[in-house]
């Protein structure tokens, strides 16, 4: 039986000492009160809208119907996970507490040395912060972001109470489009990485693990794809399709910078096969696999975090450019670097528009930099005390 | 004695990649010939120079050069007697090796890169038991904590990093992790000259009782002569490839035969400040380069008491006393 105040998200923890964690969990949770309760006629309005619609009515639905749908459950479900997170983890405490000590994991100690460094726990809760940004957009954004309003009278307003970041030439609230914006740059930061560093990690684990013929042919072609400028070869694809969406920005981002990390994997590869510990592994016979999944790879880590975590910088960057250039995402869907792009005819009369698009870049590229240069440091077992 | 291992005119050569288009220009003998038998329970020590082949040696028996160097070339039989049969390790492909390789295993030279430092002792040690034997987890635990105790280390020790441990303890988890397969022969590569004097003698200590605890026939590489006087049954000189002397520790030590040996034995430091220094023999220049090695006799350009045939004739190892000896001078 778990007490009723441990289901209280933060009263338990405070109980039991951990006095940071209970604030952050209590201040998590009172947010999202807040927000449910600002937007209690939203989302009740929201879900009444799907139960009608899934009833038969003939109502319209949008995808921004379905928008304020998924954030509104979105809201009621963190509600009850948090509840159920400080339950369950002050009844682990408890019995931790009465267990002889048990070996720490070893996550829990990279995560334990990653804490130790306030930098890098403010990239965390950068990145978090803008994650919850993109969840909640429809609840932070005081305007649909391809609304536009009246464009003889509301253009190009400079910041106010009623559009904190202004509009843009056709009138569209600016703050709104920047808060949506972070769905797109944090999408395609995150997805494009992802296949970048899975292709390049098994790329250049092929060319460092075997050596010979099938390094140099591996290694030869990634020479002559890093050989092509990135944002020209991304123009030219991109070309090739009729329509472009966001997945064939993602997948091309993601296709064009492997190279990169498949040069650091097949180097860190080739630092460790001359180590003794992998001798050793060899003389014990170990298989392939074993060698590489256990005594390259996780050695490999370290440099591979580093570099996916400077790359989704660099990732959001491109986007921005191919969004800037008119091939990225197209409006009126609003991203970062179409933000920025629209408001080239008024750069320096209304400035607010690009500064506060390019400071959205800014921030998130520090986070992702603050979060991998914590992770590098958390994750080498030499740096710990 | 039963003989355990023969190794008969073993080599190993590296090929030198060079040019514009990478060709191979030339090639190392690592090791030029090697022939010796390793008997049941004894420790042979292998002695010579940085680069005269020794670990070389050592991993081309336990079969793992081809992991690291592309090209290489090894030949040469390295016969092992496994219960009254023989098997040419040599001839083995990777796979048809494993089954050996719990019985052929090897401590390193350097305590600080031969730990995974991503493991904790406890997967280290209980490796080599995953991948050779079918243990549950309670039977590879227990073992894990019957070597670590073996070796002198305790059970709590089994959850922590190799980086919280000194380089004498992370030997001593490498001596556990080599003899968890149980093996019969333990290839030592110069297994304490990484480590403190104090240190060395405890790992050597350590090493001996384990031979007589596990029954192991010990190959044992180094550099420090008074360490393989120390632990050795007989002692193999070898000088670029080759080796020059091979015989019982004691005689060899104590009446050096060839004169590459009498040259290193007199180079041995000794203890006592009165000593003279009249009997030294210093040698003159670099050792030769691999690549190149002199014609005839390897160690003529640099020997004492060199004759004009030396250059023209390879010296055999040829039975003298009660040792091996490649030199027809003495």
């Amino acid at each position: 039986m778990i007490p009723l105040h441990d289901w209280m998200p933060g009263w338990g923890h405070w109980r039991l000492g951990q006095r940071l964690k209970g604030t952050v969990v209590a201040g998590l949770f009172a947010l999202f009160v807040l927000l449910g309760l600002w937007h209690a006629r939203t989302i009740w309005g929201s879900l009444l809208h799907t139960a009608s619609k899934l009833s038969g009515a003939e109502v319209v639905y949008t995808s921004r119907d379905l928008d304020f749908l998924v954030t509104s459950l979105f809201v009621v479900a963190m509600l009850v996970l948090i509840v159920l997170f400080s339950g369950l983890s002050c009844r682990r405490r408890r019995q931790a507490e009465h267990l002889a000590k048990v070996p720490e994991g070893q996550w829990s100690i990279v995560w334990r040395q990653f804490q130790r460094n306030p930098l890098a726990v403010a990239g965390v809760v950068i990145i978090l912060a803008l994650y919850l940004v993109a969840f909640l957009c429809p609840f932070i954004a005081p305007y649909d972001p391809i609304d536009q309003g009246d464009r003889v009278r509301e253009r190009l307003l400079p910041p106010s109470a009623q559009h904190l970041l202004g509009t843009d030439r056709f009138a569209r609230d600016v703050f709104s489009r920047v808060v949506y914006g972070s769905r797109i740059s944090l999408l395609v930061g995150f997805l494009s990485v992802g296949i970048a560093v899975t292709i390049g990690t098994i790329v250049g684990a092929m060319a460092g693990f075997y050596g010979g013929w099938i390094e140099s042919l591996i290694m030869r072609f990634v020479d002559m794809m890093l050989s092509f400028p990135v944002l020209i070869l991304i123009i030219t694809v991109i070309a090739l399709w009729r329509e472009q969406s966001i997945w064939i920005i993602i997948t091309v981002i993601g296709l064009m910078s492997w190279m990169g990390v498949a040069r650091l994997v097949r180097a860190q590869f080739l630092v460790l096969k001359e180590r003794e510990f992998f001798q050793a592994a060899r003389a014990l016979g170990a298989g392939n696999s074993r060698l590489i999944f256990r005594h390259l790879l996780p050695n490999s880590l370290t440099p591979i975090i580093i570099s996916a975590t400077l790359r989704v910088g660099n990732t959001i960057l491109l986007e921005a450019a191919l969004s800037y250039l008119g091939l990225g995402v197209q409006p009126p869907t609003a991203s970062w670097g179409n933000i920025v792009y629209d408001t080239k005819g008024n750069l320096f009369t209304e400035w607010w528009m690009p500064l506060s698009a390019g400071l959205a870049i800014v921030i998130t590229v520090v986070g992702y930099n603050l979060l991998g240069d914590g992770l590098r440091d958390a994750l080498d077992p030499r740096l710990r005390e | 004695m039963e003989k355990i291992l023969q190794v008969k005119d073993l080599r190993v050569r590296f090929p030198v990649h060079g040019g514009v288009l990478l060709r191979k220009i030339a090639e190392v003998k690592a090791v030029d010939g090697v022939s010796f038998d390793l008997l049941k329970g004894e420790t042979l020590g292998v002695v010579g120079e940085s680069g005269c082949g020794k670990s070389s040696l050592g991993r081309a028996i336990i079969n793992i050069l081809g992991a690291m160097n592309y090209g290489v070339e090894v030949s040469g039989q390295i016969l092992y007697q496994d219960n009254g049969q023989t098997i040419d390790l040599a001839q083995l492909s990777r796979s048809q090796m494993r089954p050996y390789r719990s019985a052929i295993q090897m401590i390193f030279q350097d305590p600080y890169s031969s730990l995974n430092p991503r493991l904790t002792v406890r997967q280290i040690i209980e490796e080599p038991l995953r991948i050779h034997t079918r243990y549950s987890a309670s039977e590879r635990r227990a073992q894990v904590v019957d070597l670590l105790k073996k070796v002198g280390l305790s059970e709590d020790h089994a959850n922590r990093y190799p980086h919280e441990f000194s380089g004498g303890q992370r030997q001593r988890i490498g001596i556990a992790r080599a003899l968890s397969t149980r093996p019969r022969i333990v290839i030592a590569d110069e297994p304490v000259s990484a480590l403190d004097v104090s240190i060395q003698a405890q790992v050597i200590n350590l090493m001996q009782e384990l031979q007589e605890e596990f029954d192991l026939s010990y190959i044992f590489i180094a550099h420090d002569l008074s360490v393989v006087r120390h632990i050795s049954d007989r002692i193999a000189v070898m000088y670029l490839g080759n080796i020059v002397e091979i015989g019982p520790a004691e005689k060899v030590y104590r009446q050096p035969l060839h004169p590459y040996s009498r040259a290193l034995l007199s180079a041995v430091p000794r203890p006592d400040p009165k000593a003279t220094h009249e009997d030294r023999i210093p040698l003159t220049g670099d050792v030769p380069s691999p690549i190149r090695k002199p014609s005839g006799c390897a160690f003529h350009t640099r020997c004492p008491v060199v004759q004009p045939s030396c250059s023209e004739e390879v010296p055999r190892l040829e039975v003298k006393q009660d040792r091996a000896v490649a030199c027809p001078w003495v």
